[in-house]
C-alpha cells in the first residue's frame, strides 16, 4: 500500500553507535579479555517507552558522567548490566560518557547493546553491552514455571543469554540475571528460589534442541542475585558436583558490592559465576573510584577470561 | 535492591501486561495429535502509545483494520502465529485482547497469552513477532549479529530472525523461526541484501549456535514469514538450500492459486509469504486464507496456515 505522506516514516531513535560493526572474522586474536557486571540503579531515560512508562526520574548528566567513569575503569569488553530501562538510554550512556573517551585513547568503542524488554513492573531490564561480536541472544522471559500447586510465574527480569565471539574462533555464553528484590520478605525469597531453580534448569537441560547443555560449555552467569553468598538461593545457583558453578568473587576481600552509601549493612549481592571449563582470574570489586556512590548503589565487578590455546 | 523512590515518580506499572492470569506451563498442555500454525504480514500494525524503539513511524492502525485483523486471525484457527510488520508487543497484545481472545473465550477455546517481540531497530519501526497459546520454552534473536561479504560494510538483519522454541504438548517441541526479508522496494541493492539475509538464515540453521552440537535444520523446524521475493527467485532458492545441504521445503509450492499479495488490485499477484519446513517436521493442509471479505481491510497480504502433525 502507499504510505500516507502526512505520517512519513519516523526516524527510529535507536541507531547503531558506530558505522563499523564487528564481524567475528574481524576480531583480533587475543590471549585474554575482561568481562564485568554492574547494577546501574534505575538507569531511566527521558524518552517515552511503551514498555515502561517513566518509572522514575531520568538519570542526571552528573550521574551519566559518573557511570561512564566507572564503566571506563572496568576496562571490560563485555559488560552485564541490571536496572536498565531500555536500549536507548544505555546507548546514550555509552555514546556520551564512554565511547568518546575510548576513541581518544585509540581503543575500540562499544557497538552492540542487547536489551530485551521483559515487562518488569519496575520498568527495569537486564542488558549486555559489548565491543566483541554477538552471534545471537536468548531470552527466557516468556517461559512459565513454578510448582504445579501454585500459579505459574515468570522471571522478574528475564534471564538473558548472549553468545559472544571474543576472537575469530573463541566463543562463550554470557548470561545476565537480576533476581527478585530482597524487599518483600519471605515471598520475595521464595520467588528468588524459584528463579534460581529455573536458571539452573535452563543451564542444566539442553535447550533449542541441543544435546549439550549450556553448563557444559564455556559460560558465565553474572548479575545482581539479590542474595548473599551461602544463602539457599546462591547455593541453588551454584549447584553440586562436576557441573557446579564457581563463584569467581568468593575470595575477594573486602567482599561486598552493596551499598555504596552508609544506610544499609554491607553485603555482596553481585556475582560472576563461571562454568567448570571457562578460565577466569583477577576478580575485582571496584570499590576505589570516588564517583562510585554518585553512579549507583552497587559497586561493579569484573574478571579476566583467558582464551584457550588451540 | 533499590534506594527510596522520588515521590514525584511513583512506580508506574509496565504498559504491556499479560493478557490472562493463566499462563501455560509445558506440563499443563493437552495431548494432541496435531496443531495449526500461521504466518501473517499485518501491514504496519502501529499503535498510538509512544515507543522509545520507534517514534510513531506511521498512523496508528485504525479500528477498521484492527477489527478486520481480528476476524482474519480467528479464521486461521492457529495455535502459534508468526507476524510481520508489528510495531511493538503492546499493539499486538491489544489486538488479541480486544478482538481475538474474547471470541475464543466465548467459544470456550484457549486464549493467546504469549507475545514474543524483540525490538530490532528497524528504520521503518516494524518488527517480526510470534503469538501463541502453546508453551514458550525460550526465544532466540539474531538482530545483533553482523554479517555480509568482508569486502563491504557489515550488515544486520533488516528485521531480525526471531526463533522460538515451543512445546505443543508436554513432550513435543519444535522451533518456529520468523523472518521478514528486505523490502522489494530498492531494486538490485535490496535484492542483494535479501540474498545476504537468506544466506545468513541458512548459516544460522545449518551451523550450531549457542554451543550446541546439533543444528536447527536437523530438528523439527519451521521458518515462516514474508520473504519479499517470489518462488524460484535467488533469495528463495538460497533459503531452500543447495545440493547436498538439508533442504527446506516450501509447503505452499503446490497450492492453487498461488499468491499471498496483494489483497488489492494495484499490483500483480505474487506469493511473498512462505512456510518452510525442515526434513523431519510433518505438515499438511496448507491454506492461503483469501476467502474472508475482511482480508483487504486487514492487510495487503493474505495470511497462510498449515497443520503440524505430532509424531
Amino acid at each position: 500500500m502507499n504510505e500516507e505522506e502526512q505520517f512519513g516514516w519516523g526516524k527510529v531513535p535507536i541507531e547503531n553507535l558506530e558505522k563499523t560493526l564487528t564481524r567475528r572474522n574481524e576480531l583480533r586474536v587475543v590471549p585474554s579479555f575482561r568481562i564485568a557486571a554492574f547494577n546501574l540503579y534505575n538507569l531511566f531515560g527521558k524518552a517515552k517507552d511503551v514498555n515502561s512508562r517513566q518509572p522514575g526520574p531520568p538519570v542526571t548528566e552528573n550521574r551519566l558522567e559518573a557511570l561512564g567513569k566507572m564503566i571506563l575503569d572496568l576496562d571490560a569488553d563485555a559488560i552485564a548490566f541490571e536496572e536498565v530501562q531500555n536500549e536507548k538510554i544505555l546507548s546514550e550512556l555509552f555514546r556520551k560518557a564512554v565511547n568518546a573517551k575510548l576513541k581518544r585513547r585509540n581503543q575500540r568503542p562499544f557497538d552492540s547493546f542487547v536489551v530485551i524488554p521483559a515487562r518488569d513492573p519496575r520498568g527495569i531490564n537486564v542488558a549486555l553491552a559489548t565491543r566483541l561480536a554477538v552471534n545471537g541472544a536468548m531470552t527466557f522471559h516468556d517461559r512459565e514455571f513454578g510448582p504445579r500447586t501454585k500459579r505459574p510465574t515468570r522471571f522478574s527480569r528475564d534471564l538473558l543469554g548472549v553468545e559472544i565471539f571474543a576472537t575469530p574462533t573463541y566463543s562463550f555464553l554470557f548470561f545476565v540475571a537480576h533476581l527478585k528484590s530482597k524487599l518483600g520478605g519471605e515471598s520475595a525469597e521464595d520467588k528468588r528460589k524459584l528463579e534460581a531453580k529455573e536458571i539452573r534448569k535452563i543451564l542444566d537441560e539442553p535447550a533449542f534442541g541441543a544435546q549439550r547443555t549450556f553448563i557444559e560449555q564455556d559460560m558465565i552467569l553474572a548479575g545482581d542475585m539479590n542474595d548473599e553468598p551461602k544463602t539457599p538461593v546462591i547455593k541453588r545457583l551454584i549447584g553440586k558436583g562436576r557441573n557446579a558453578l564457581r563463584d569467581v568473587l568468593a575470595t575477594v576481600d573486602p567482599n561486598y558490592t552493596f551499598p555504596t552509601h552508609k544506610r544499609y549493612p554491607k553485603a555482596r549481592l553481585d556475582f560472576i559465576f563461571a562454568s567448570a571449563s571457562i578460565r577466569l582470574d583477577s576478580p575485582l570489586i571496584h570499590h576505589d573510584d570516588p564517583v562510585a556512590a554518585l553512579a549507583s548503589d552497587h559497586y561493579p565487578v569484573s574478571a579476566t577470561v583467558a582464551v584457550p590455546k588451540r | 535492591m533499590r534506594m527510596a523512590q522520588n515521590a514525584k515518580y511513583a512506580l508506574a506499572p509496565a504498559r504491556v501486561e499479560n493478557l490472562t492470569d493463566v499462563l501455560t506451563r509445558r506440563a499443563e498442555l493437552r495431548e494432541a495429535r496435531s496443531f495449526r500454525i500461521g504466518a501473517y504480514n499485518v501491514y504496519n500494525l502501529f499503535g498510538a502509545a509512544p515507543d522509545v524503539y520507534s517514534s510513531q513511524p506511521n498512523r496508528p492502525a485504525p479500528e477498521e483494520q484492527l477489527d478486520a485483523l481480528g476476524k482474519m486471525i480467528l479464521d486461521l484457527d492457529a495455535d502459534a502465529i508468526a507476524f510481520e510488520e508489528v510495531q511493538n508487543e503492546k499493539i499486538l497484545s491489544d489486538l488479541f485482547r480486544t478482538r481475538v481472545n474474547p471470541v475464543l473465550k466465548s467459544q470456550r477455546e484457549r486464549a493467546f497469552e504469549s507475545f514474543v517481540l524483540v525490538p530490532a531497530g528497524n528504520k521503518r519501526g516494524i518488527n517480526v513477532a510470534l503469538a501463541t497459546r502453546l508453551a514458550v520454552n525460550g526465544t532466540m534473536t539474531f538482530h545483533d549479529r553482523e554479517f555480509g561479504p568482508e569486502s563491504e560494510a557489515a550488515v544486520r538483519f533488516s528485521r531480525d530472525l526471531l526463533g522460538v522454541e515451543l512445546y505443543a504438548t508436554p513432550t513435543y517441541r519444535f522451533l518456529f523461526f520468523v523472518a521478514h526479508l528486505k523490502s522489494k522496494i530498492g531494486g538490485a541493492a535490496a535484492e542483494a541484501i535479501r540474498g545476504v539475509e537468506a544466506e545468513q538464515i541458512r548459516s544460522i540453521l545449518e551451523e550450531p549456535v549457542f554451543g550446541s552440537d546439533r543444528t536447527f535444520i536437523t530438528q523439527d523446524t519451521i521458518l515462516a514469514g514474508d520473504m519479499n521475493d517470489d518462488p524460484g527467485t535467488r533469495a528463495i532458492r538460497i533459503l531452500e538450500g543447495s545440493a547436498g545441504k538439508p533442504p527446506l521445503r516450501d509447503v505452499f509450492a503446490t497450492v492453487e492459486p498461488n499468491y499471498t499479495f496483494p489483497t488489492h488490485e494495484r499490483y500483480a499477484k505474487t506469493r511473498l509469504d512462505f512456510i518452510f519446513t525442515s526434513p523431519t517436521i510433518q505438515v499438511e493442509s496448507p491454506v492461503i486464507h483469501r476467502d474472508n471479505p475482511a482480508a483487504g481491510k486487514a492487510s495487503d497480504h493474505y495470511p497462510i496456515s498449515v497443520t503440524v502433525t505430532i509424531h
